[in-house]
């Protein structure tokens, strides 16, 4: 079969065609050839015009003839000439690969430097070569150069596809490019932002640190003086006015431990103090605290329990009291008229756990649909309640919301504005046979003259404190006490008057300017001499869990933050001097020890102690005894915290045993303490289990020495048993 | 119809009436795209939808505003990526309209199931033709008209196209005259001046 093309149809299909004769003079051009070169009109000689690049050849008619030739006849050699045995298919490809080897020739145009992908045909009537094909492309100004349009192109060239895809690839590039640089642009600005925010935070930090200490120094004197003076008999105006000041202040001290504990709880460091306790009581006494602020709204305050629930739980008392406390506080506040009631019932519960639920219902303002989802965000105060200027910090239901997620629990409200709101949490908590632990924590009992009574110190209390007002109140207290006292305005001072007379206790702030209360008391343990085990309480206005661990580190025994009250200086101080007439009055212990002499092997045992230089050996006796009584339970807590990873606990309960050891000079306990507290710093659970064993030895070799009752290590699981 | 169609019928908007018609026709389409990839696919309803809402927005009718994306269509194509395709599409007027399959046939590698129109020509002469268009989607001829309009920008020559009858099923025609607007013979290859009346329909 065979096709005949004439010039018209041959310039169609091939654009850029080239036609030599026997003398190689270029004698036909396709149009879009003559486009780029129209002196090809002119029918010049081919090497004039054009040098074939590839293959490295001299142009030859009768080369070239034969190479095409060649390759026609290598096509002929693959027909079917004998049709009784098939070619065999690699020897087949093989000829087509020698074939097609001559097909393409590349020229180069020499005025224009456009290259041509060619393909070589010959034709032997008359003769001549035949080159068909396309420029090779490779950017769009070769085209505008020569005004090339679509229609040089035959419709299946593909040289403008490519070209299209290289412009395409080239967006892309370019697209990416700016998408890169814009994107660089962008994280630049978050990290600035971030950067932003991290420095709020750290300016938030540092206004919650300085704003606590800013407000707890005055405040320490205006409720100081304030219990102190309401104690002083006096006037009856006078005493009113002192009443609003204290309960004034008592607002504002529990609005600034509401954000510290918020501060805690946003920090991940809130506390949880799992014990035993009794819910029904807990949920009673909780709510009694509100019923004289109801009464005085004309509030009908309505409690109801569902039986079925178990009185006898275990979790954090405190926690739960906390979120119940904020919900019932802000019903009353939010309540003109009508009732609050609180509903207390189960979820559900295991006979291992208690999902309790407890709702407050008031019939309040209500709280709008759009603000529902606000409230329990910090620092967020719905309109109606700025309106209706109700203050607050707008930091208890974000606390409470916190303590719940934080205790596995969850909280939420439902509300119709102006017709009330149901605040509901949802608490876990651990069943339990019994109860045995205390109950949550109440107000504090109103303090009455008979703490005058209950501090017993045999020598002066030293009092070390920068600031004039807070350091006579605080001598003052201790005066109106019966407490002896000496007082230091600074470090140096403290060192002084410790060098020199020997001290029942010491009371030392913590920041002062120049020596501060870490570095005095260092400076007082290290040399040795007087005071080297004088109990020591820290005062700061930092409540911060790190400041008192930074002053257990340096030294002290104790710590009390600011403000500070009549009760709150008793209670710490007879921590380290328990009253005789307490010890008097309390439980009848297993065996009177207070008028046996101390044996020789006793006083072996305490050599060092400064008590044994008393006349009377009592004292020492009674704090021995304390100490065995509470040692067990001690050990009890360090194996229950250990098994539950909390070696930070652990190490804390180990540093006060030490103390305390250290305080008795017991020498061999507090080593044995010491590397206790070592071992949990460490995380070596083996290493406390064994120091658990040998101390939990040690105490009873000390009862046996003293001929005291062997304490009684009433769980014995928990110490040593793993 | 392809994002990039959706994006032309935006930014002609945003251009000839501002910014804000924009979110305005958007809202009035019901569109949830906000914005429109060019490479993506997305349904024919659409793109009426923002004809329909800037019709509405604009207080003109669709075929009018059809007519003037089919004029600013020329300008947005050479801006684009296959820009360069429309500048080799001819040098007159009659080579870029009987161009324009083999344009369509070489964008459509790049734009998989492209559906684009078909064009042909007939009784070419220097001043005039009779232009075809065959397409699976109806009604789009007012866009075919701007087009023209825009396509004789592009060579510098005025453009007049008028729609003639034909039979329902048979493709759609034209006769479109041409003449050329200036002394100077065309510009070919540049972009053509924002859009201006040019030609009655």
């Amino acid at each position: 079969m065979s096709y005949a093309l004439d010039d018209l149809l041959l310039a169609r299909l091939f654009p850029f065609h080239l036609v030599l004769d026997p003398q190689l003079r270029i004698v036909k051009r396709g149009p879009s050839l003559s486009k780029i070169d129209p002196s090809l009109e002119q029918q010049p000689q081919f090497s004039d015009r054009f040098r074939i690049q590839t293959p490295r050849i001299e142009p030859d008619f009768e080369a070239l003839r034969a190479r095409a030739s060649n390759r026609a006849r290598g096509h002929a050699a693959v027909a079917p000439a004998a049709p009784s045995r098939a070619p065999d298919p690699t020897h087949r490809r093989l000829i087509e690969a020698a074939g097609k080897s001559d097909v393409l020739y590349v020229l180069d145009h020499v005025t224009s430097g456009l290259s041509f992908r060619m393909q070589l045909l010959a034709s032997d009537d008359p003769p001549r070569l035949l080159f068909v094909g396309s420029p090779l492309l490779t950017t769009r100004a070769q085209l505008d150069r020569y005004s090339l349009t679509l229609s040089d192109f035959a419709p299946f060239d593909c040289s403008l596809d490519y070209l299209l895809a290289l412009r395409m690839k080239d967006s892309l590039i370019e697209r990416t490019t700016r998408l890169t640089s814009e994107l660089e642009v962008m994280n630049h600005d978050l990290q600035e932002q971030v950067e932003a925010g991290l420095a709020a935070d750290q300016a938030k930090d540092l206004f919650l640190t300085t704003m606590s200490h800013e407000i707890r120094t005055p405040m320490n004197a205006i409720t100081g003086l304030t219990s102190l003076l309401l104690r002083m008999e006096p006037v009856a105006a006078r005493r009113h006015h002192l009443v609003t000041i204290e309960t004034a202040a008592n607002t504002l001290q529990a609005l600034i431990d509401g954000i510290l504990d918020f501060s805690k709880v946003e920090s991940g460091s809130l506390d949880q103090n799992t014990e035993d306790f009794d819910l029904h009581e807990a949920v009673r006494q909780a709510v009694r605290l509100f019923a004289p602020v109801a009464r005085k709204k004309t509030l009908e305050l309505r409690l109801t329990i569902d039986e079925r629930i178990p009185r006898a739980v275990r979790g954090d008392p405190a926690l739960f009291n906390r979120v119940l406390s904020n919900l019932t506080h802000n019903a009353i506040k939010f309540t003109d008229a009508g009732w609050v009631e609180i509903a207390v019932t189960a979820r559900s519960h295991t006979s291992q756990a208690v999902m309790v639920r407890v709702e407050i219902t008031d019939t309040g303002i209500g709280i709008a649909a759009a603000d529902r989802d606000r409230i329990f965000e910090r620092f967020t105060q719905v309109n109606d309640v700025r309106s209706h200027g109700l203050g607050g910090s707008g930091l208890g239901l974000a606390i409470s919301r916190k303590i719940c997620e934080a205790c596995g629990g969850r909280i939420d409200v439902e509300s119709t504005p102006g017709k009330g709101s149901m605040f509901w949490f949802e608490f876990p908590l651990e069943m339990r046979s019994d109860v045995r632990g205390p109950a949550p924590p109440a107000a504090e009992p109103p303090p009455t003259p008979s703490v005058r009574d209950e501090l017993e110190i045999q020598r002066p209390v030293l009092v070390v404190e920068d600031n004039t007002i807070n350091r006579n109140m605080i001598v003052d207290m201790l005066e109106w006490l019966g407490v002896e006292t000496q007082s230091a305005v600074d470090g140096e001072a403290a060192l002084e008057c410790t060098a020199h007379r020997d001290f029942g206790a010491i009371l030392m702030d913590i920041q002062m300017p120049g020596m501060d209360g870490y570095e005095t008391v260092r400076k007082i343990r290290l040399r040795g001499e007087r005071n080297a085990d004088t109990p020591i309480v820290g005062l700061s206005a930092n409540a911060f869990p790190k400041d008192r661990e930074a002053g257990i580190a340096a030294g002290m025994n104790d710590y009390l933050a600011k403000p500070i009250t009549i009760d709150s200086l008793v209670k710490t101080l007879q921590r380290w001097h328990p009253p005789r007439s307490a010890s008097a009055n309390s439980e009848p212990r297993e065996s009177s020890t207070t008028t046996t002499p101390l044996s020789s092997e006793a006083r072996d045992l305490l050599a060092g102690s400064p008590l044994l230089e008393t006349e009377d050996d009592s004292p020492l006796l009674e704090y021995l005894n304390d100490f065995l009584t509470l040692a067990p339970d001690t050990l009890t807590c360090i194996g229950q915290a250990l098994e539950r990873g909390s070696f930070d606990e652990v190490s804390r309960h180990a540093h006060n045993l030490k103390g305390s050891s250290l305080f008795l000079s017991l020498d061999t306990l507090t080593s044995s303490s010491e590397q206790l507290e070592s071992a949990a710093q460490q995380r070596d659970a083996k290493e406390v289990t064994a120091l658990l064993s040998r101390i939990q030895g040690e105490i009873n070799e000390i009862a046996r020495t003293l001929e005291l009752s062997p304490p009684s290590f009433q769980n014995e699981d928990h110490v040593g048993a793993r | 119809m392809y994002g990039m169609v959706n994006q032309a019928i935006l930014e002609y908007i945003c251009e000839v009436y501002g910014d804000d018609s924009r979110a305005a026709v958007l809202a009035a389409a019901g569109s949830e795209t906000l914005q429109f990839e060019s490479m993506t696919q997305y349904p024919d309803e659409v793109s009426y939808a923002l004809i329909g809402a800037a019709a509405e927005f604009l207080g003109q009718p669709a075929e009018a505003i059809l007519g003037k994306l089919g004029e600013y269509w020329v300008g947005f194509a050479l801006r684009s990526d296959y820009g360069d395709l429309l500048r080799m599409a001819g040098q007159s007027l009659p080579e870029i309209l009987q161009n324009l399959n083999q344009l369509h046939t070489r964008v459509g590698q790049a734009f998989a199931d492209l559906k684009p129109p078909s064009f042909w020509c007939d009784e070419v002469t220097e001043k005039s033709l009779v232009l075809y268009y065959a397409s699976e989607r109806v009604g789009l001829e007012p866009m075919v008209v701007g087009l023209v309009h825009g396509l004789g920008r592009l060579v510098d020559v005025a453009t007049t196209v008028t729609p003639t009858a034909t039979e329902p099923g048979e493709p759609s025609r034209f006769h479109v005259l041409f003449v050329a607007r200036s002394a100077t013979r065309g510009v070919p290859f540049q972009q053509p001046a924002p859009a201006e009346s040019s030609g009655a329909a």
